[in-house]
């Protein structure tokens, strides 16, 4: 195959290992918090995109994103008031809370498997199907949706974390919780709404990539990969996670090509260790 | 709210005074705990016999195991989520010595060991990596070692797995029996079992619980938190691959998918359900989560969703497991006797 063609899709899976990943380290930032879930939510906003296309198949696709986008992010909420946030107040080690957020990840992929069923669904909609022309080839139509939505998604949270008080609250209490509680700032509130705010991304991002392939109970994986991209790019860097989730995006796609697509997974994890082990806090990282 | 103050330090400097004498009881105990799980252990599934006996296999093995995850996590607070990975490399190369080589059992036991401390030691270099940074990786490193088992086709038979598995043969014994391989699964796990409540009384595990309770104030004491974590991480992944490497000759068979991410997430589950930090409690974890799934196979589809339930639920209720509950019960009983 063409190695534009291949970057062009990299890059397309890449967007969506992104927005994941930018979730997650928002999580981690304004929470501490390694969240395992990240991926099934993503997966939990696909499915519920689907049921969205179903029940209003009138509805226009770049409609859907939003609505599913909304609906997890208020799932997203929930998890974080009611299991999340004792956790966290109790002071509950890191070893805990990750066996937690598994825990969480686990219930919901298979309580996703019980509600839509174990067979992998497509997206009834035209736009699965549907290509458009990139110089001589033809490539998926819904790239230029995820490409755009990606830089509509970090414009947005750039312009909320930068000028909007909710933004600023969110950011001071991820920085120092008990200056920003003195400040009127409800540091459970600000952690739940991070939480769901990652959770809406996340949804977003899974609705993008469904047209691509299908959605199925399994998709979380995805977004364990997009842990990797976070990681490498630096936990709690949003521009990091972007690169990382490119990074990871294109490296393998090509990787996969140039070596074997049956190692395709086991690539994404040994770039993330290889940079790690080069520059230990990631690309966008500090000094020490 | 002085009062509440000066009670609580009474109160601490009791039990500093208390502390050398709380700390051989506690080491009785945990002798007394060793000999009732071990008699229950190899008395059930040997005298029921049939079903039991393979009940019996199953758990033993990943008790086994278990307790190697335990010693990492649990005592010394460092999660792995590759777990199975090692089994499966115990598996692997205890098999293919067997098959390829004709080597007795007792040896390829010994390498699964290690073969298994050796990829442990590897993924231990990745220490260097800083917390959070260090959990991703073990889970990498899971998915790499399971994608390598299930391509490298020349070596492994690839996502077919590996047929006929060879009778175990050891001191001139051949072990054709289930029974015969149950003794030799209960020994490995009395032993290992033993050996790990001997270790975590000690010097070394007084230094593991340390890093598992702070890892900064472990290093301030004096304690080479760098070369502990090794360890520890080398001796949880050769444990895994000594009971990796019973599994094949329970199931007579051999795939990767034994060793997958969720086989990783199921021992996790164990010593999380059991009780993390307590070596009883990664085997009644293991013993819970092996037997209660045969149990209820009408509702096969609902396990994980169950085993997703359970953990979050104990970890919520019970956030010291099975274990830790049953040790706040009997010191409760303790105290309404006196």
């Amino acid at each position: 195959m063409n190695l534009s063609l291949q970057l062009l899709s990299g890059l397309a899976v890449g967007c969506i290992y992104s927005l994941v990943a930018v979730g997650f380290s928002m999580v981690y930032r304004a929470m501490g918090l390694v969240n395992f879930a990240q991926g099934d939510l993503m997966m939990v906003g696909a499915f519920v995109g689907y049921s969205i296309i179903i029940s209003a198949p009138a509805l226009p696709f770049w409609l859907v994103v939003p609505f599913a986008a909304a609906l997890t992010a208020s799932l997203g909420y929930v998890i974080a008031q009611s299991a999340l946030w004792p956790a966290i107040q109790r002071g509950a080690s890191q070893t805990y809370l990750v066996l937690l957020t598994l825990g969480i990840g686990i219930v919901l992929s298979n309580g996703a498997r019980l509600i839509w069923g174990a067979n992998p669904r497509v997206y009834p909609i035209p736009l699965t199907h549907e290509t458009i022309r990139v110089g001589q080839y033809p490539v998926p139509a819904v790239y230029p949706l995820i490409g755009l939505t990606m830089v509509v998604l970090i414009v947005g949270l750039h312009l909320l974390f930068t000028r909007t008080w909710l933004g600023l609250a969110l950011r001071a209490a991820a920085d120092d919780a008990q200056t920003a509680s003195i400040m009127g700032v409800n540091r459970r509130f600000a952690s739940a709404a991070s939480f769901a705010l990652a959770s809406g991304i996340g949804a977003a991002a899974g609705v993008l990539y469904a047209p691509i392939t299908f959605v199925s109970a399994d998709m979380g994986m995805l977004g364990i990969k997009a842990f990797a991209a976070a990681v490498l790019g630096s936990l709690g860097s949003i521009p990091g996670s972007v690169i990382g989730g490119l990074v990871i995006g294109i490296g393998e796609t090509l990787g996969g090509q140039l070596v074997s697509s049956e190692y395709q997974d086991s690539l994404a994890f040994l770039l993330m260790i290889g940079i790690l082990l080069v520059k230990p806090t990631g690309l966008m990282g500090k000094r020490g | 709210m002085q009062e509440a103050v000066s009670l609580r330090t009474a109160k601490e400097s009791l039990s500093q005074q208390n502390d050398f004498a709380s700390a051989t009881s506690q080491n009785r105990n945990d002798w007394i705990v060793f000999a009732v799980i071990v008699s229950i252990l190899w008395s059930v599934p040997l005298s029921l016999g049939g079903f039991y006996l393979y009940l019996g296999l199953a758990v033993a093995i990943y008790a086994i195991s278990a307790l190697g995850l335990q010693t990492m996590v649990g005592l010394a607070g460092q999660l792995s989520l590759g777990h199975a990975a090692f089994m499966g490399i115990g598996a692997y190369t205890s098999v293919l010595l067997q098959k390829t080589l004709g080597l007795p059992f007792l040896v390829t036991l010994a390498a699964a060991g290690l073969t298994a401390a050796a990829a442990g030691l590897l993924m231990a270099q990745l220490i260097r990596l800083s917390g959070v940074y260090f959990k991703i990786a073990t889970f990498g490193f899971g998915i790499v070692v399971h994608q390598i088992l299930s391509n490298w086709t020349a070596l492994t038979g690839g996502s077919a797995g590996v047929r006929g598995i060879p009778v175990i043969s050891m001191i001139g014994f051949q072990v054709e029996t289930r029974t015969g391989l149950f003794v030799c699964e209960a020994l490995t796990l009395t032993l290992i079992y033993g050996l790990l409540v001997r270790l975590s009384h000690g010097k070394i595990g007084r230094a593991f619980r340390a890093i598992g309770q702070n890892e900064a104030a472990a290093r301030s004491v004096g304690i080479p938190v760098a070369r502990y974590r090794m360890i520890v991480i080398t001796l949880g992944c050769a444990i895994a691959g000594i009971a990796g490497a019973y599994l094949p000759h329970l199931m007579r068979f051999l795939s990767p998918e034994s060793f997958t991410w969720y086989e990783s997430l199921t021992c996790l589950i164990m010593i999380t359900v059991g009780g993390l930090g307590s070596l009883p409690g990664a085997i009644i974890g293991a013993a819970v989560l092996i037997v209660a799934p045969e149990y209820l196979r009408d509702f096969a589809q609902y396990k994980m969703l169950a085993f997703g339930v359970l953990l979050v639920a104990s970890m919520i209720l019970l956030p010291k497991g099975i274990a830790g509950a049953g040790a706040a019960l009997s010191r409760s009983k303790r105290i309404h006797a006196r």
